[in-house]
Order: C-alpha cells, then structure tokens, then sequence
C-alpha cells in the first residue's frame, strides 16, 4: 500500500534527523 | 460517461495547493527567497508548510463523504483512496515543515538546529509541534497497530485534532499568512472548511445520524456464513442505483452495536425493502445473524460509483465470493436489453450464495449469461479463461467485485491482454476498510 509506505518512509527519515541532530546539537557538547 | 467530470476534483485538489504557493512567490522576488542557504530552506519550510495544511484541509473534507463530491472523483471508494494519498502526502510535508526551518541553523550551529525542534516558550510553535506528535501518535496507530474496525474509526478521527493545532500554528505565527491578507484568507478558508468537516464528522454527524430512517424487517441466515438482512423504511424509500453501497447503524439492538459499518444494498431499487447479505467476517458481522426483528437502523447513503448503469450494453462481471452482492442488485434490476456474462468465482458449490437466484434470472433471457467457478476444482479464475468464454473482450467494460488481490491479479491479466484500463471498473469500498 503505497500510503503505508509514505508515511514510514517520512516517519524514518524525520526521526533519523531528529535524533542526530539532538545529539550533535545538544548532547554530545554537553560531555565535551 | 462524464470521464472529464470524474478528472475535475483530481485537477482542483493539484491546483489547491499551489495558489498559496504562487500567493507567496508574489509577495517577494525568488531571488531572494533563494538568496542565501539560510533564506533557501526557510523557503522549502515555507512551501511544505503552505501546501500541507491546504492538503490536510481537503483530506478532512474528502472524509466526510459528501455526495456532491462524488462525482468528480468518479465514486466514494476513489475519493477514500484520495483521502489516503493526501492524508499521507500532507503529513510528509508538515513532517519536513520543521525540518527545513531547523536545518537552516546548521550553518551557524547544531545547537540552534536542534533547539529549534524541541518545545519553547513561544505557544504558537508549540501549537504547531503538538499538531505534528498528534499526527504521528494517531496515524503509527491507524497504520501499523492492528485494531477492530470501529476502535480504528474511533482513533483515526483524533488527526482532527492535530489539524485544529495546525490550524492555530500557522494562523497566529509571524508569517507570510500574516502578512498578506489574501494568503491570510485563503488559509483561513481551508481552515475553517477543515475544521468544519471535521466537527461534522465527530460531533454534528453523530448527532444527525441518531435519527432512524429504517426498520430490520426480517434476518435470514443464507447459508451458514452469510445472513440476508431485509429493511424496510420508516417513511421514503432510499433512492440508489445498482452496485451502491450504504452506511447503516442499527440504533437499538441487543446483538450489535451502533457503529457505523458500510455494507452494498443487494436488493433491486425498484423494491420497496433494502436488502443486505452480509458475510460473516468479523466480530460485527459474525452477530448479525442474531440481530432482532424491529431493531431501528440509520441508513446513509447512497453510495459509490460501480454500476452496470455507467457503461455499455456489453459487459462482463466477476464476482469473488461475498463480492456477488452489488451483481445481485445489478441482476435483480437487469431490463433484458445488455449483454452481460457473470463469472461467479468461489472456493466451492456451497459457498455460491444466490446461484440459484441468478441462474433463474439468466434463464429468461438470452442476454444474462452466469458461469459459477469453483476454485477448488479448477484453480484461480484467469483473464484468459474470460476471454475464451466470453470470446473476447473487445469492446466490453469488465466490472470486477471480490478481494482485492483477486481484483488486482485480474486487472493486470486484463491488462496484459490488451484490454484498456479505463474499461475495468471496481468495486473498492473494502479499501475503505483498510
């Protein structure tokens, strides 16, 4: 079902850059 | 058949979406929309943010079945399917609205990046990240946790409250919707026809679909699966072509609740009682059989567009199981002038619901041929064999009603063998289901 697959590609893509952003950004100069 | 009518609601719901796009292109040159990194994904942010919220305004508007809307889509089961793309279409884009707005602070720093993302003290981005953890929330358990179908309806309908957030975020936040007034009202429009499909869809809807219009006359179990629930109207008679289906809620019985579950009328229109013949599949049909005499129901509807009424006088129809009903009211309403072959396709003779019904109507006339199909004997029914039997198909619309991988094997033989995919029709409404 292509919707599905839309919606868990974005889902994928959005948390991946989410996270790696929170932890460049924000938690990785914390222990620096 | 109007093919250009069916097209319209495609080309508007295209067209919707880009106005605010050209609204904001007018409002400042594009070179410097695009004039540094910075401005370029503000840009990006902006338009996403634009074209989701009409999007996710019309897949509200799409949900609640208007019937004027139907016809510019070619059928209620298609306007389902367009509400599934554009749900999806616009949550991808609200989705990476933040993205690119966060992104932009990558050049100055991750932190600001970041920061950007998470809750703040400004309320009006917050309304906006709600709106999108809502989204998320609702649509993870619509998709990918397995609910019963009215748990399902009851969880889905929360996506309106993420667009009432959205609604609020991009309506107060210091934008270009700010500062252009005709940006500003033509998103107000959307939002106010968002929020109002939506609050007829929960609380209006719910209220005007209390009032019974019909009364369950008889229940008659056909054979051990499938039940035949006749109907009769408490005042005026529904009016409905062939092959539509209708939304029934039956108000008061002991047996089953009051959801709201969508079911093909099997009945000819010329009968003064609607009748439906209900497989048993899952907990709610599976109690119908046990459904009492004068259990008050609401009947909404009609609905759908499959109908041998569309088309030409030379047709060829394919039934797979329970997938016979919207034939059976077809049949039952045939006046003797088309030219129709019925392919009846089911796992074994027992499970031919109404054969013999219909082996009776085709005996009076030469034009209405039934070929029962029995998978257990021969294998799956194929588009070659319809070929063959029907000797050719050239010319004729082929309307196929059965499960969907039955229905999607079949179109693509059809397809394979030359026939033309504006020539097959489907009845889609299990898609409704999904």
């Amino acid at each position: 079902m292509n919707t599905k697959i839309i919606i868990t590609i974005s889902l994928f893509v959005f948390w991946a850059i989410f996270t790696a952003l929170i932890i460049a950004g924000i938690l990785l100069p914390k222990f620096r | 058949m109007p093919r250009i009518k069916e097209r319209l609601g495609l080309i508007f719901i295209a067209i919707l979406p880009i106005i605010p796009i050209m609204i904001w292109a007018f409002m400042q040159p594009l070179s410097q929309r695009f004039a540094t990194f910075f401005v370029s994904l503000t840009s990006i942010g902006q338009v996403f943010g634009l074209a989701g919220i009409v999007l996710f305004s019309l897949t509200l508007v799409l949900n609640t079945r208007a019937r004027f809307l139907e016809g510019y889509f070619g059928g209620a089961d298609r306007m389902y399917k367009m509400h599934h793309i554009l749900g999806s279409i616009a949550f991808s884009l609200l989705l990476f609205h933040p993205m690119f707005l966060a992104a932009r602070f990558i050049e100055i720093s991750l932190r600001d990046a970041a920061l950007f993302l998470l809750p703040s003290v400004y309320w009006v981005t917050n309304y906006g990240i709600i709106a999108l953890l809502l989204m998320q929330i609702f649509l993870i358990i619509t998709f990918f946790v397995k609910l019963k179908y009215n748990r399902w309806r009851f969880t889905h309908q929360f996506l309106g409250a993420a667009f009432v957030f959205a609604s609020l975020h991009v309506f107060f936040i210091p934008s270009d919707v700010a500062k252009n007034l005709f940006l500003r009202y033509y998103i107000l429009f959307f939002i106010s026809a968002g929020m109002l499909a939506f609050f007829y869809k929960t609380l209006l809807g719910k209220v005007l679909f209390k009032i019974p219009n019909y009364i369950v006359e008889e229940v008659r179990q056909v054979n051990k699966n499938v039940v035949e629930i006749s109907l009769k109207p408490k005042k005026s008679q529904l009016k409905f072509v062939p092959g539509q289906f209708i939304f029934i809620s039956l108000l008061d019985s002991k047996s089953v609740t009051s959801e709201v579950h969508p079911f093909t009328v099997s009945s000819s229109p010329g009968e003064k009682n609607i009748r439906l013949s209900v497989k048993s599949v899952g907990d709610y049909t599976s109690k119908l059989g046990q459904l009492e005499k004068g259990t008050l129901a609401k009947i909404e509807g009609p609905f759908g567009r499959f109908s041998c009424r569309y088309y030409g006088k030379g047709q060829i129809w394919i039934a797979g199981g329970i997938g016979i009903t919207p034939f059976l009211s077809m049949s039952r309403s045939l006046t003797g002038s088309e030219k129709i072959d019925l392919y009846y396709s089911v796992q074994q003779k027992e499970d031919a619901v109404f054969l013999d019904e219909l082996v009776k109507i085709s005996s009076k006339g030469k034009n209405f041929k039934v070929m029962p199909f029995y998978s257990s004997e021969s294998g799956r029914l194929s588009a070659e064999f319809i070929s063959k039997e029907s000797k050719g198909l050239k010319n004729k619309e082929i309307l196929i009603c059965g499960p969907l991988a039955m229905m999607e094997s079949l179109k693509e033989q059809f397809i394979s063998l030359g026939v033309s995919k504006n020539n097959i029709h489907f009845e889609e409404f299990n898609i409704m289901l999904k």
